[in-house]
């Protein structure tokens, strides 16, 4: 089972659904290049300037571990590249787990994506401002829970820390990405998690996916927001079984 | 007894007040971020009445760009982290303005440890916002026309070229003909003076190109000993003209093949070369390959260059590597070479080093990794 975390985040977004699985599942986590704490010299702008570049690394994950009837877990941009893997190489995949996926977040002529080409402008200033106060602002110091004080040294450090410039970028090829054509050709099961009032992913979208993707099923959860993985582990937990015993 | 109770009254009143009116705005949601109770001062800046803003979601709140980055990064840091500090993000209040905040928030726990609520507090950021954005358009601007710079010096360097090229050709078939002493004198030195112009305006070339971004490698095996002996072939005729010796030591344990960016290492090689002999004016050159260590992954190399010139003082030496980009000039030099072969090495993991005193010569040296290469 790999697990693939989205924008703005990194793989410490599964802690509390993938520890779940580790008894029936060979349990693979990662951060994409750019994110967490992965190599930043191996980002390669003009490969990441497309989706595609991202499924290039799952596969090459798969390929590096041997990994073979792969259920992949993608949350919210991972899950497209999980998408395009899977449309690349249908055979290295049994099963896909998308949660909160858009195949495009701008809205369009007959397409509810959520958003408006200039809220994109305005994130990327505040990504901006929240750079300038670094230190103070996205990595924040670690108040209180003194019993889990290990757990929030490690957060510090690598949790949404990343270089402004790839965030950016990250962010640009994320909202500005159009998958729409490419929902059809997947041929790999999937499952597609979709939480109420997720801005995000509006439920739309969500039906969107649905109606476009040959044999995906819907799930709306009771979760809200954009990352039931974090806010709603045990749903998301519950789902995904339901799902992966279904097969 | 009486005026105990009035003061203990006051206090209680005092800090309802501090709640309400106090210069930050508080918001205490649920975790799905519900808001279940906040101050006035919060609903100032929003114009909803506290009861208008029970129920509604704080994200809910914000401008959309906003909401996107609590949903991708502060929602989720909050849930993993218990905490966050002075995220920027705009209010979107009810008559359509927008008031710039940094906001703050901390998870509150119930006995046994779970999440329950979260509070967050909100302080009015349009000051800072409006520096922000001074500082950010500065950066921009700084930046857009450093790039600009980098850009017009290629272009330029680039249009020099072209006439600089037609001259040195028509230098050449001028020295074919019949001339006095005082014009083949005249024609030698326009040779040479092109010569150096065009070695300033590649080198400028070399600069602005590798300022727009790393230079990739290409790696591939080549002969370390053939690389050696080309460059000292192509430099001999200067060192003869100036009677100095070009003395190479070559370890004899490198082997006849490694893996490599051969253009790029002969570059910085030809660049420290022609340094030495242009500020040497008797002595030697030396030039060394040394293997410092090999094993099946790859192998080490120490390049070193040394020159019994006129050196540099301490001084000269600590501004010579100054920062990453300016590279003091020398006097009769850029400097540029140095800049570019430091970029050169850096892109291949290795740094560039120099010794070097007053009247003494000058050593600089580099430690390279190459790979090696199977012998068939």
């Amino acid at each position: 089972m790999l697990f693939a975390h989205g924008f703005g985040c990194d793989q410490n977004m599964w802690r509390l659904v993938a520890p779940e699985f580790e008894r029936d599942y060979r349990v693979v986590l990662f951060d994409h290049a750019g994110s967490g704490k992965s190599d930043l010299s191996a980002y390669d702008r003009e490969k990441y300037a497309r989706l595609d570049g991202y499924a290039d690394d799952v596969l090459a994950i798969c390929r590096e571990l041997s990994l073979e009837r792969v259920v992949f877990v993608g949350h919210s941009v991972s899950a497209m590249i999980g998408v395009l893997a899977a449309i690349r190489e249908p055979g290295r995949f049994a099963r896909l787990v998308l949660i909160g996926p858009s195949p495009r977040y701008i809205n369009d002529e007959g397409y509810v994506g959520g958003f408006a080409r200039q809220d994109l402008e305005g994130l990327l200033d505040f990504m901006d401002s929240n750079f300038l106060g670094w230190a103070g602002a996205v990595a924040p110091k670690i108040m209180g829970n003194p019993e889990r004080q290990e757990l929030g040294a490690e957060l510090t450090n690598s949790f949404c820390a990343t270089d402004p410039e790839i965030a950016k970028q990250f962010a640009r090829v994320t909202f500005m990405s159009d998958n729409r054509a490419d929902l059809p050709k997947l041929r790999v099961p999937s499952l597609i998690l979709q939480c109420s009032e997720d801005i995000i992913a509006p439920l739309e979208v969500g039906h969107y996916v649905h109606r476009a993707l040959p044999g995906s099923e819907l799930v709306i959860m009771r979760a809200t927001g954009h990352c039931p993985n974090l806010s709603a582990p045990g749903e998301t937990i519950e789902a995904m079984r339901k799902f992966l015993k279904a097969g | 007894m009486t005026d105990d109770s009035a003061v203990r009254a006051l206090l209680e009143e005092d800090l309802a007040e501090l709640y309400e009116e106090s210069p930050a705005g508080y918001v205490s949601t649920l975790l799905d971020g519900t808001v279940v109770r906040s101050n006035r001062t919060f609903s100032a800046w929003t114009g909803l009445a506290p009861d208008a803003l029970r129920g509604r979601r704080f994200q809910d709140l914000l401008a959309t760009p906003g909401r996107i980055y609590y949903e991708t990064h502060l929602g989720p840091l909050l849930a993993m982290q218990g905490s966050l500090n002075e995220i920027a993000l705009d209010i979107a209040a009810q008559d359509g303005r927008m008031l710039p905040v940094l906001v703050s928030a901390t998870q509150k726990r119930g006995r046994t440890g779970e999440a329950l609520l979260n509070r967050f507090t909100v302080f009015n950021a349009t000051d800072r916002r409006r520096y922000e954005q001074q500082l950010l358009q500065a950066r921009r601007a700084a930046e857009a026309q450093a790039a600009e710079k980098t850009e017009l010096l290629a272009m330029l360097s680039h249009d020099i070229r072209t006439p600089l090229s037609a001259i040195m050709v028509v230098a050449e078939i001028l020295q074919l003909g019949h001339l006095s002493p005082e014009q083949r004198d005249a024609v030698r030195i326009l040779n040479a003076s092109s010569k150096s112009l065009l070695d300033l305006v590649n080198g400028i070339l070399d600069k602005s190109r590798l300022e727009a971004g790393a230079p990739a490698l290409h790696v591939a095996p080549f002969d370390p000993r053939a690389l050696v002996r080309d460059l000292v072939t192509s430099l001999e005729p200067l060192a003869g003209s100036k009677s100095l010796r070009l003395r190479v030591a070559l370890d004899e344990r490198l082997p006849p093949q490694v893996a490599g960016d051969a253009l790029k290492l002969g570059q910085v090689l030809g660049n420290l070369l022609g340094n030495a002999l242009k500020f040497t004016e008797r002595g030697e050159i030396a030039l060394e390959l040394a293997l410092l260590d090999a094993n099946d992954k790859g192998l080490t190399v120490r390049a070193r260059v040394v020159d019994s010139g006129i050196g540099m003082s301490e001084d000269a030496v600590s501004r010579i590597f100054r920062d990453d980009t300016a590279i003091a000039p020398r006097p009769g030099g850029s400097g540029l070479g140095l800049a570019i072969s430091r970029k050169l090495l850096r892109a291949q993991g290795s740094e560039l080093q120099v010794r070097s005193r007053a009247g003494q010569g000058s050593e600089f040296w580099f430690d390279l990794r190459l790979g090696t290469v199977p012998t068939a």
